[in-house]
């Protein structure tokens, strides 16, 4: 397999990191796009589209190194459930 | 005189504990999906060139249009029944045309594509497929989701290469261009490094918009629901997507007027140059006729008119002025991608970022290999690598001689230049597992060396028409196809020879 050379790693830091982080960006935006008003919701769209590309690979990497991943995935599930909330409301 | 100390290596910005997780993420990022950025390495050579490859392996396009002009063009459909009809204009081939005809729905009828002489109404039936299916293996169109695969492979790679400059940051301008000798080891981490910081700003933009294009569906469709009331159409009319469409019946026998409906377009959109058209229900009252194209100084097909066809009623126009923002983001994303801003020069020169993409991804899988020798996983990611790499080269290159040779001595080869694709890449497996990567390589290499020559050769001499013959009218695209091929095969036994060269100083 592969050698790694962090003694840290572990399935949660990656779960956090990968899935997690853009998981948590998406639904931001999907509860952004709910609330907008329906005049700038075009605008909106476009900037998220392209902000969630942009700003995920920064997300992930952020994430990958932060010291408590399990605080760190616990901020990000209140973020992604209150998001998806927002977005289903 | 006072004395600094000075440090033999300076510290480098990110933390020891940083460091290492980022070492890690761009290591496991790189090694599991190397492969399949290899595929899309491998295909994104050919991608920029489709349309002269096409215009190439079609015996039927090499022979070109007897004249100029479209009066003929919609003479094979007769009194079939249709749907809707889709035209893909050949810009630099007369009056060629790609004509799809689009069955009625339960009719029970296949969709069609054929070729057609716009001037004269002669027509063949669409044989090779071997082009379309290089391209579709680009956004792995041949497996059912495979697209959002694609737009991952994507995403993640941008991931890679961010953690890839981060884990360089000390040593990337200090140690710029350093091709150390010695070790073999060091040098190709070297290059792993020369190459990814010369691509790095491109490959982002590559990465981004190759993600964003693969997920676009998925992303804006999941807002359907949330900010749109699940209306889909309103998703795609944000994004510039939507189109006017016709709910009348189809009229079997109407023949659309083609440099009509060009012309009105023309007034709508001054110096509009048609690529794509497409006649939804022809002959219905309500009937409408998209048309796509490009403008001047305008990326992508960043102009589309649609109308009613019978009366030219215009009922809807995108171009940069009228596109809502989503709209501009996806022009540009689609032009950024594909390189269709700049000409024959910018497509050559994605065709040689995708060549020194490849070089990066083996470097990296290399130097990965060399430092985890034992092992049937480090095993199974090294055939992988020979197999989606110089093994999926020689398969298209077995596939494009057959799209030469076939034709010769069958007249349907479509299924079998298929077959070639993608049986002799499978073919590769085996060879790849058998033997050492090294000689894997070198085998492979010097098999496409053989195949692109053969397809080159081919094509110069054995086809009808000739590329020398077609030449000497005054069309040259074949011909440059031919050369461009010659230049893979030579390029291929250098790689080889060097391959060779390298490995025997290794031992």
């Amino acid at each position: 397999m592969i050698r790694w050379r962090s003694k840290e790693g572990s399935w949660l830091r990656t779960l956090v990191a990968v899935p997690g982080s853009f998981f948590t960006l998406w639904l931001v935006t999907l509860a952004i796009t709910r609330w907008v008003p329906d005049d700038l919701l075009g605008l909106t769209l476009a900037l998220v589209y392209l902000a969630v590309f942009l700003l995920w690979p920064v997300a992930a990497l952020w994430a990958l190194t932060v010291e408590d991943p399990r605080r760190t995935g616990l901020v990000m599930l209140g973020v992604s459930v209150a998001s998806a909330a927002a977005a289903l409301l | 005189m006072n004395s600094v100390k000075v440090p033999k290596t300076r510290p480098h910005p990110l933390s020891k504990r940083n460091l290492a997780l980022l070492w890690d993420a761009h290591t496991a990022v790189g090694v599991l999906i190397g492969p399949l950025l290899l595929i899309i390495f491998v295909t994104a050579c050919f991608v920029p060139v489709q349309e002269y490859l096409t215009g190439w392996s079609e015996p039927f396009l090499r022979a070109g249009a007897q004249g100029p002009g479209y009066a003929h063009v919609f003479d094979p459909v007769g009194d079939a029944p249709v749907d809707a009809l889709h035209l893909h204009l050949l810009g630099d081939a007369g009056g060629l045309v790609e004509l799809e005809l689009e069955p009625p729905e339960g009719s029970g009828l296949e969709e069609t594509t054929l070729w057609v002489d716009g001037s004269t109404g002669e027509w063949r039936p669409q044989v090779s497929e071997v082009v379309h299916e290089i391209y579709n293996l680009h956004f792995f169109y041949q497996v059912p989701g495979g697209i959002y695969v694609a737009g991952l492979v994507g995403l993640t790679l941008c991931g890679a290469l961010l953690s890839g400059i981060l884990v360089h940051l000390r040593d990337l301008v200090p140690h710029f261009g350093r091709l150390r000798k010695r070790p073999v080891r060091a040098r190709r981490a070297d290059w792993h490094t020369l190459l990814g910081t010369l691509l790095a700003p491109w490959l982002l933009i590559l990465a981004i918009t190759g993600a964003m294009l693969g997920l676009a569906n998925l992303y804006v469709g999941s807002h359907v629901p949330t900010a749109m009331d699940g209306d889909v159409r309103e998703a795609w009319r944000h994004m510039g997507y939507g189109w006017p469409e016709s709910e009348g019946d189809a009229v079997p026998g109407h023949v659309p007027d083609l440099d009509r409906t060009i012309a009105r377009a023309r007034e709508v959109l001054p110096g509009l140059e048609p690529h794509w058209m497409g006649f939804e229900r022809p002959g219905a009252e309500d009937a409408v006729v998209n048309v796509y194209g490009h403008l001047p100084g305008v990326p992508a097909l960043g102009a589309h008119v649609g109308m009613v066809e019978a009366t030219g009623e215009v009922l809807q126009v995108n171009d940069p002025d009228t596109d809502p923002p989503g709209g501009t983001v996806n022009r540009w994303g689609i032009a950024l991608h594909f390189g269709d801003w700049g000409g024959t020069f910018v497509r050559l020169a994605y065709i040689a970022i995708a060549l020194a993409s490849v070089g990066l991804s083996l470097f990296g899988m290399v130097v990965w290999r060399s430092r985890n020798r034992k092992g049937r996983f480090a095993r199974a990611v090294e055939v992988l690598t020979v197999v989606c790499s110089v093994g999926l080269l020689t398969a298209i290159g077995a596939a494009l001689a057959s799209s030469q040779l076939l034709p010769l001595v069958m007249d349907d080869s479509g299924w079998w230049q298929t077959a070639v694709l993608f049986g002799g890449w499978l073919l590769t497996v085996p060879v790849a597992w058998a033997v050492p990567a090294s000689r894997a390589t070198d085998w492979l290499l010097h098999a496409a060396a053989t195949v692109f020559t053969v397809a080159a050769t081919s094509s110069l001499v054995l086809v009808t028409p000739t590329s020398l013959a077609l030449w000497q009218q005054g069309r040259g695209a074949v011909l440059a196809v031919d050369i461009g091929l010659y230049i893979v095969a030579m390029g291929c036994v250098a790689v080889a020879l060097r391959v060779r060269q390298r490995e025997g100083g290794a031992a």
